[in-house]
């Protein structure tokens, strides 16, 4: 399995709360909204490879593990959850600011446990940035 | 015969990778130019960015759960 095109994904959007030279970075309400927007990119492409024929007849080149699709489905539901709470949180303009914090770390990490299972065939090989 | 089969199941495949792995790049593409505009104007997501994106999150994670039962 690969993995290295979910991580150029997370690095697309996770990474861009780090700031750069002459760059503010990212608030955490804009960093919850980047996680999720990972969420949604890393379950396209669980999907694409959950769409794969199953392996197990011999001959297959390409093939989705049922065991891989077994851890995949409850650390989706996981992240899922963990996303919607920060989310509700960064929704909420009354949220204290460390509350945000603990929300995004708490999102973050569950995203994090996805992103490493998800082989990702189907992402896009090129790191992107945000300007 | 047997390896021309293979090659066209291989390619096939492929093939639906490919397709897939399209439909990500314009999501990654929109989000970062919304966080880019995000940051250019110093505000935080609108509700209406949150409904947004909230709705293709449901929307991605129903595709993956039908997808694995599949």
């Amino acid at each position: 399995m690969k993995h290295f095109l979910a991580m150029a994904c997370a690095s697309a959007l996770l990474a861009a709360c780090a700031s750069g030279p002459g760059q503010s970075a990212l608030t955490p309400r804009q960093s919850i909204y980047a996680a999720q927007g990972l969420l949604v990119g890393l379950e396209s492409a669980a999907t694409a490879y959950a769409t794969l024929p199953r392996c197990g007849p011999p001959g297959l080149v390409v093939c989705s593990d049922r065991t891989v699709l077994a851890k995949l489905i409850p650390a989706k539901d996981a992240a899922r959850a963990s996303v919607n709470a920060a989310v509700a949180i960064a929704r909420d303009p009354a949220a204290a600011q460390d509350k945000l914090v603990l929300a995004l770390h708490s999102a973050d990490a569950a995203v994090r446990v996805l992103q490493a299972l998800v082989p990702a065939p189907a992402l896009p090989a090129q790191p992107a940035q945000v300007q | 015969m047997g390896a021309a089969l293979y090659a066209i199941q291989g390619l096939t495949i492929l093939e639906a990778l490919l397709q897939a792995g399209l439909q990500v790049a314009p999501l990654i593409q929109q989000m970062k130019a919304t966080l880019t505009t995000m940051k250019e104007e110093g505000r935080d997501p609108t509700q209406a960015e949150w409904d947004a994106l909230a709705a293709m999150e449901k929307a991605a994670s129903d595709a993956l759960d039908a997808a694995a039962k599949g």
